[in-house]
């Protein structure tokens, strides 16, 4: 063996390890590559996660949490540099409160996991897919997470877009409830004007004044005294009568059946107050259309029966007093719900849905022109409500602090919920001057 | 004066080529000896990552059957989980020691178990199911009650995994 064939083997050998060399580095970079990613994976539908839990709460999530339509700087995952990455879990006292500054956060003492997301720094960005309007799109937001982290094979990253659905537009249906208004219309002559061969057309002309006016005051009269005299008002009072008169003998130890007795009755409450509320706002454009013709001001027109229609205006005052005290009511039983008999019996699920239900409903009592004290009744829940989730449920805290910061001016709360904007253009912008016209016409009726 | 010529190796340059052939051998052998070690190495890192989303699938598909967090409640971290699903069961998760694997991985490992009660209350061996064999630590936290966060630390023979995940339950139940 000569000097040149070693020499040789050498040379071939040498190649050989440097190939296998450049392998194992290339694999060691691989595997850790992949389990970055693996990481990037997981990182990012936990933040998927907390964006869907953020949205089910809030409608206005994104607004929350400050998330732009694009990424313009983007968080460390350890440390608690991100809301994201706050409340990971309860490690000191006290127990049953996880603190995003004390033991919320990934910091150095979780390993190997502090380790191994160390590098990853990530950014969130959303957009509402409308932003004004009542297009479908206005409830959808888009949102999109990026990951990125350095690694030995270069730089990586991790992207995740996907759709939530946020509703924050106008319900496309209408607030007054579906009537037979053609079979209303035959009944006004007979039974308002007790002209029973007379078309509306006839009967307008007869006594002087314009169909308009005269459907108004027609379908005024018979809604009210429908309603009053219906089946179903009359079997709402006596489901809630039973009701009551159950919940009063049943044992306190009896959670399960107080319960499903106290939602019952809330419930009964609840559709009661949304049917009149239905009637309120199918009359209110037959009020308004008086008004505006000046009708019953000094005289009483002239050929309506003040008589009649003024038993039939007391009628509409009762249906918008049962709406306002139905609504009432079906809060006070919804409240009693939370407690915590009733949430030990069935659970934190049930709970939230509660207090999403009373926040609706407070909403609404909050804005009612006879209870005055309703936005500080709203006021005071959500704060109960912001104690009680505090370092518990950070989605219904921040939701919270977000709604009472709203509230501060009230129109613009108003414009983030557009169903309670048309609400509060019933209660507050029409109803007080119909109560008003009630009130001057029947004063007679009241008085002697 | 003719010289002598003279033919074949002579025992030097014989020394000198045992000598480098050996050398090289010596180091081949070594070189090899790392590369199998090494290869092993990542082999092992490549199933601990198997080995790790096996569990965590395993962990969410379980946890995704879910529609009630019952255990731990809102603002609480624990070792265990205990859900409601579908058919109103009460499912566990829980850990139990595994102490053939943990003398084999010469540190304390437990056995992920998930549970289905079912409605006749008694222990059933078939309701059981052991969802992995080396899980070092494992954590359960609630936000909310229709997610939970699980914090879990998975074991192998060349190391550990750990990973953090937000795991939403079916999004029925509560009121209806």
């Amino acid at each position: 063996m000569t000097l040149i064939e070693i020499t040789i083997g050498f040379a071939i050998l040498t190649a050989i390890s440097a190939f296998f060399l450049s392998f194992l580095t290339s694999s060691s970079k691989e595997i850790s590559f992949s389990a970055d990613h693996f990481n990037a994976v997981i990182l990012s539908q936990k933040v998927c996660e907390d964006l869907l839990e953020e949205i089910a709460v809030n409608p206005y999530g994104l607004e929350t949490l400050g998330i732009d339509e694009s990424i313009n700087s983007k968080h460390d995952v350890v440390d608690g540099s991100s809301v994201f990455f706050s409340f990971i879990e309860d490690r000191t006292e006290p127990w049953g409160l996880i603190e995003p500054a004390k033991d919320g956060m990934i910091n150095s003492s979780m390993q190997p996991l502090y380790s191994s997301v160390k590098k990853f720094k990530f950014g969130v960005s959303g957009r509402r897919l409308a932003k004004t309007g009542d297009h479908e799109d206005r409830n959808l937001v888009s949102c999109n997470v990026d990951f990125s982290w350095s690694a030995q094979t270069g730089k990586g990253a991790y992207n995740n877009s996907f759709e939530l659905f946020s509703p924050v537009s106008v319900k496309k249906v209408s607030l007054g409830v579906s009537l037979n208004e053609a079979a209303i219309d035959a009944r006004i002559p007979p039974e308002v004007f007790y002209q029973p061969s007379q078309t509306i057309g006839e009967l307008a002309t007869r006594i002087g004044e314009n169909v308009d006016a005269v459907l108004s005051v027609g379908r005024i009269s018979l809604v009210s005294r429908d309603f009053i005299n219906s089946q179903f008002y009359r079997d709402s009072k006596d489901a809630i009568r039973i009701l009551l008169r159950k919940l009063s003998t049943l044992s306190a130890d009896d959670s399960e059946e107080i319960f499903e007795t106290r939602l019952q009755l809330a419930k009964t409450w609840y559709e009661q107050a949304k049917v009149c509320f239905q009637i309120i706002s199918y009359l209110e454009p037959h009020f308004t259309t008086l008004q505006q013709q000046g009708k019953f001001d000094g005289t009483s027109g002239s050929g309506f029966n003040p008589i009649s229609f003024q038993q039939d205006l007391m009628s509409f005052r009762i249906i918008y007093e049962f709406f306002a005290g139905a609504i009432v009511q079906a809060r006070f039983h919804y409240y009693q719900l939370l407690q915590p008999a009733m949430v030990a019996l069935k659970g934190n699920k049930a709970q939230l849905q509660v207090i999403q239900k009373l926040i609706d409903i407070y909403r609404i009592t909050s804005i009612l022109p006879t209870r005055p004290e309703g936005m500080a009744e709203y006021r005071s829940f959500l704060n109960r409500i912001k104690g009680l989730s505090e370092n518990r449920n950070p989605f219904v805290n921040r939701m919270i602090g977000h709604e009472l910061k709203m509230l501060d001016n009230r129109n613009d709360w108003l414009q983030h919920y557009p169903n309670l904007g048309r609400i509060d253009d019933m209660l507050t912008g029409k109803m007080p001057g119909i109560l008003a016209f009630i009130k001057t016409k029947t004063i007679g009726a009241l008085t002697n | 004066m003719k010289m002598q010529h003279k033919s074949g190796t002579t025992l030097v340059e014989l020394l000198v080529v045992i000598g480098l052939v050996g050398l090289i051998g010596a180091a081949g052998m070594h070189f090899f000896t790392s590369v199998n070690t090494s290869q092993k190495a990542f082999s092992q890192q490549a199933i601990l990552q198997m080995e790790s989303r096996k569990a965590f699938d395993q962990i969410i598909d379980q946890i995704r059957e879910g529609t009630d967090v019952i255990r731990p409640v809102t603002g609480e971290t624990m070792h265990y989980m205990v859900f409601r699903d579908l058919l109103n069961q009460v499912n566990m998760l829980y850990l139990e020691p595994n102490n053939d694997e943990s003398v084999r991985l010469k540190q304390r490992v437990y056995r992920l178990v998930s549970y289905c009660n079912d409605f006749s209350g008694a222990y059933n061996k078939a309701n059981e199911k052991i969802l992995h064999n080396s899980i070092k630590q494992l954590r359960f936290s609630s936000l909310s009650p229709s997610s939970v966060q699980v914090n879990a630390t998975v074991v192998s023979d060349k190391g550990e995994y750990q990973f953090l995940a937000h795991v939403g339950l079916l999004n029925v139940g509560g009121i209806e």
